[in-house]
């Protein structure tokens, strides 16, 4: 499994599978959906959380993980870019792969944007939610985030990193730069964020997947965290200690734990209700 | 293979496997890179090839193609990050070679999905 053709264009899609007869028996395995992973924007891509969470929730369920549009191995465009843009992504990549039952989606920052855009817009597709340091693209966030990035491109222009860029930097360093200025300055994300329609906490309330909401205690974006435990109906808010909005790097354990512990929970609540509706 | 002793079969595994994964790695870093560095058991995937996590992803989803014995991403998710670090290109040939239940690369038909 390596690239997907959606809304075209070219996404570069990993599917780890549970490998049943190497694991031990789970007691939840039928009540399991799969997990789709969701990265944060531009200096991100699958591997953060390939290399962190996705493992150990691979060993238990179907579990999909996939570079964003103009993100890590996925084409870039040069446009597409509104979250709206992202959630037909997202759903256009799971018809693809044949998964029409509803998912759990586990996203990280820009992620959790298109997460929650996703289960306003499309509920039917949308189990639940881990949101990880989950940037709600509330009124004003696209200007915010935009005005960020663009002070991190134009720290690009100094002619020492000029020079150091051309001459001296790891390869590494320098796709992830050239990364950085081809979405900020060539493609239209700029335009396509500020344009996509803002996250409205009103509606928030009308969402009824369970959602973990996991923030670290010095993240810049803490109060995002506060205001969506109060709009989402149920959702449950873990603070980590000693963390920033880095919070998957700096404690990838950590959330490793919360979140598979919360898949279990959710794949226990599926089962005594299928029990309890005859299903099984 | 009549007249060969086990050491000679292990060095002609290791040399089709070493071939595969060289390929592998200028599909997934690209040629034009690759062109300027001269592969060897010895190369560094992070000094020497200067790869990225996303590529290293890329080249366990290619090479489980051409390998089906050997789970990449489980062997990966079990190594830490200063393991993968010191990783190099006669590590990998190794791991694959010895990975029990292993079949010549060339024709391997033991590929699903």
């Amino acid at each position: 499994m390596a690239d997907l053709c959606v809304r075209g264009v070219r996404f570069n899609v990993v599917r780890l599978g549970s490998s049943s007869e190497t694991q031990p028996p789970d007691p939840y395995r039928d009540g399991r959906c799969p997990v789709v992973f969701l990265h944060g924007l531009i200096m991100d891509n699958l591997s953060s959380f390939y290399y962190t969470v996705a493992p150990a929730v691979a060993a238990k369920t179907d579990t999909v993980l996939f570079d964003l549009r103009g993100h890590g191995r996925s084409d870039r465009p040069p446009n597409g870019y509104r979250i709206e843009d992202g959630v037909d992504d997202l759903v256009g990549i799971l018809d693809a792969l044949g998964i029409d039952e509803p998912v759990h989606l586990v996203a990280n920052s820009f992620g959790g944007t298109i997460a929650l855009a996703a289960a306003l817009r499309r509920p039917e597709r949308v189990a639940g939610m881990v949101l990880i340091e989950a940037h709600p693209a509330f009124t004003g966030w696209g200007d915010e985030i935009m005005e960020d990035l663009s002070d991190l491109v134009s720290g690009f222009d100094d002619p020492g990193i000029r020079d150091y860029l051309a001459q001296e930097a790891p390869r590494t360093l320098r796709r992830m730069v050239q990364t950085c200025e081809d979405l900020v300055t060539v493609s239209s994300m700029g335009d396509d964020l500020r344009a996509s329609q803002p996250t409205d906490p009103d509606r928030l309330a009308t969402l009824s997947c369970p959602t973990l909401l996991l923030y670290g205690e010095n993240s810049d974006i803490i109060d995002r965290a506060y205001v969506l435990e109060e709009s989402i109906p149920g959702a449950e808010l873990v603070v980590v200690d000693g963390c920033s909005h880095a919070l998957l790097m700096e404690n990838p354990k950590e959330v490793e734990g919360r979140v598979t512990a919360w898949l279990d929970d959710q794949a226990g609540v599926a089962l005594s209700r299928g029990i309890g509706a005859g299903i099984r | 293979m009549p007249g060969l002793n086990l050491r000679d079969e292990d060095e002609l595994a290791a040399g089709l496997v070493f071939t595969v994964v060289t390929n592998v790695l200028a599909d997934v870093i690209g040629e034009d890179y690759l062109s300027m560095i001269e592969i060897g058991p010895e190369t560094s995937f992070q000094a020497d090839l200067e790869i990225e996590s996303i590529e290293l992803i890329a080249m366990g989803e290619q090479l489980q193609e051409a390998f089906a014995h050997v789970d990449f991403a489980a062997w990966l998710s079990t190594m830490e990050m200063d393991e993968i670090i010191a990783m190099r290109v006669g590590d990998l040939v190794d791991h694959i070679v010895h990975t029990a239940g292993g079949q010549p690369p060339v024709g391997s038909e033991a590929r699903d999905g």
